[in-house]
């Protein structure tokens, strides 16, 4: 999946409404989705897109040599899972078991539905245990982003993607067991 | 050529691995099984990743985008003309002077602090009553160009040395308190919510040079820079501040909810804000009344108005809120045991019934904001525990 996120010419000059307008234009559907992924819900998403964009407009990084995408890949990281961890907190997960937590994304049909809902529960859940940028770098490579723009957006250096990936995805294994368990232990 | 290790493994595995490592690979039977075992963690994670669906039918970007010109970037080209546009000039040129949108614009209060402010403790709260007519001139379109390049010159000046991402909305008081780090004070009958908005620092150089270069910009080179500001960094700390709504408000934590839910009817949503007093050191002494007298002339005061207006006010310790002398009226209230200022917009201004309630006190800056009778913003500040 190519997604070309610092396409020259649009690294927009915060000065001039075009280039954002081209700039929002061109960032907004990997953004949209890559935060749907993250909160499930595409209007909570949404939401969130537009503070990302609306921080870029408001302050502009100073740093405008790698181009916008990268910043605004990792603010909308940072957002969306600051959302997550206020929705654990709203919604008590510790004392529900997930009953309030599960409910927040979308049910087709009935059964199905309620194991998909509780397996992504359980994603999202794992994620938040995570390092951060371990965290970041799974949804980030999830939505089929390449190694040099995971660098970009996460500020490492783009040989030690690979290296970073096999940890995280070890350490979300073993994170992922753990938090099963709890649930187990719940029901 | 040592084996690879898993990084390169797991590079392998989505075809970023270098020629001479999948040479080696291929010859090496030891690093084929490791790769197995990579590949099979891998292949595991990313099944369980893949529940995380993308939207169904992508949001369109253009209705992304006139959502965001409508909700957003209106309400910041609103607040550009109409206010911190004007203050502009005054914020560069005049550090120590507080500009405040609250009493033009009403907008919240903390984003209003969050961009505005620039003053060092404060102890009292007074207004400014300014003649916004007198502006026009400085923010005609013919000046919207000479405005842009000052207000990036000015940008240029000021370096964000830590910027918060925290944006966290709870409804219990408690919780508040720990995120702002400070005990948040609470109304009679509870907040519905309190969103707990994190600070910033930044540090603004002051240049005689450039803000001379930007006097000129804007058709203002017979003001004059006070020689002894030049050359001083001001360390401007807005600490994590607490807005905690009461009644039935719209969602506090982004604007778009402001524009989605419509108006709210006056006397039912009663919003109270605190944080810790903003400050601004400097590394060199000199008089801010200087810098606040000349903010005051590129506003459009002639100069003995302006020397009067910045010799009344101890800028060291006093938030100055501007506010237009034609749409809205301020008096000194008894509220919280100390004399705040009560801001009623007036019938011809543009937030017809809003008020701001501000005051001072031990080392907080507080502000409630309503529509409706102010009597009840007064109550519900009388009874913050």
């Amino acid at each position: 999946m190519a997604i070309d996120i610092d396409q020259p010419g649009l690294a927009g000059d915060g000065n001039s409404d075009d280039g954002f307008a081209r700039l929002f234009e061109a960032h907004w559907p990997q953004i949209h989705a890559t935060l749907t992924r993250l909160v499930g819900d595409p209007d909570e998403a949404e939401d969130l897109a537009l503070e990302t964009f609306w921080r870029l407009y408001r302050r502009p990084p100073r740093d405008r040599g790698a181009g916008p995408g990268g910043w605004l890949h990792r603010v909308a990281m940072n957002l969306g899972f600051n959302a997550l961890r206020s929705r654990r907190r709203r919604q008590g997960y510790e004392q529900t078991g997930g009953a309030a937590w599960l409910e927040t994304t979308a049910a087709p049909s009935p059964e199905e539905a309620a194991d998909r809902r509780e397996t992504q529960a359980r994603v999202r859940l794992t994620l938040l245990e995570l390092p951060e940028r371990e965290a970041q770098l799974l949804i980030l490579r999830h939505s089929g982003f390449s190694y040099p723009e995971i660098a970009g957006a996460l500020k490492v250096a783009p040989g030690s993607v690979g290296t970073l990936l096999a940890r995280a995805e070890a350490a979300f294994e073993t994170r992922w067991r753990a938090v099963g368990e709890d649930q187990g232990e719940r029901r | 050529m040592n084996h690879l290790d898993e990084g390169a493994l797991r590079a392998h595995i989505d075809g970023q691995l270098d020629a001479d490592g999948a040479r080696h690979l291929a010859q090496c039977a030891a690093c084929r099984a490791r790769l197995a075992e990579v590949a099979r963690l891998s292949t595991v994670v990313q099944q369980q990743l893949g529940v995380l669906s993308a939207p169904a039918t992508p949001r369109s970007a253009g209705a992304a985008w006139r959502r965001f010109q409508r909700e957003y970037q209106f309400k910041e080209h609103n607040m550009m003309t109409s206010f911190w546009h004007r203050f502009r000039p005054l914020a560069l040129a005049g550090v120590g002077v507080a500009v405040i949108a609250i009493a033009f614009t009403f907008t919240p209060v903390q984003q209003a602090f969050s961009q505005f402010l620039a003053l060092f403790r404060v102890q009292q709260v007074a207004t400014l009553p300014i003649d916004f007519s007198r502006f026009d001139s400085v923010t005609s379109d013919d000046n919207a160009a000479a405005m842009r390049r000052a207000s990036q010159a000015f940008a240029d000046t000021v370096e964000i040395r830590s910027e918060s991402d925290l944006i966290e909305t709870v409804t219990d008081a408690a919780e508040a308190s720990a995120l702002a780090g400070f005990p948040v004070r609470v109304a009679e009958g509870g907040a519905v919510q309190h969103v707990v908005r994190g600070g910033s620092e930044f540090v603004m150089m002051l240049d005689a040079e450039k803000t001379q270069a930007i006097l000129t910009e804007l058709g203002r080179d017979d003001l004059v820079f006070p020689v002894e500001a030049d050359g001083a960094a001001l360390t401007v700390v807005i600490p994590t501040a607490v807005t905690s709504a009461y009644g039935e408000c719209p969602q506090l934590a982004t604007m778009r909810d402001e524009g989605r839910r419509g108006p709210v009817e006056p006397g039912d949503c009663l919003v109270v804000q605190q944080l810790p007093s903003p400050t601004v050191t400097s590394d060199k002494p000199f008089n801010p009344a200087d810098l606040a007298a000349l903010a005051l002339q590129v506003a459009g005061m002639d100069a003995d108005e302006a020397q009067r207006i910045a010799g009344q006010f101890d800028w060291a310790t006093t938030l100055v809120v501007p506010m237009p002398r034609d749409a809205a009226v301020s008096t000194d209230v008894s509220v919280d045991g100390v004399t705040g200022k009560l801001i009623t917009s007036t019938a011809s201004g543009p937030a017809d019934g809003t008020y701001s309630l501000i005051w001072a006190k031990d080392g907080f800056l507080y502000a409630v904001v309503g529509t409706g009778d102010p009597a009840q913003g007064l109550a519900l500040a009388e009874s913050l525990e």
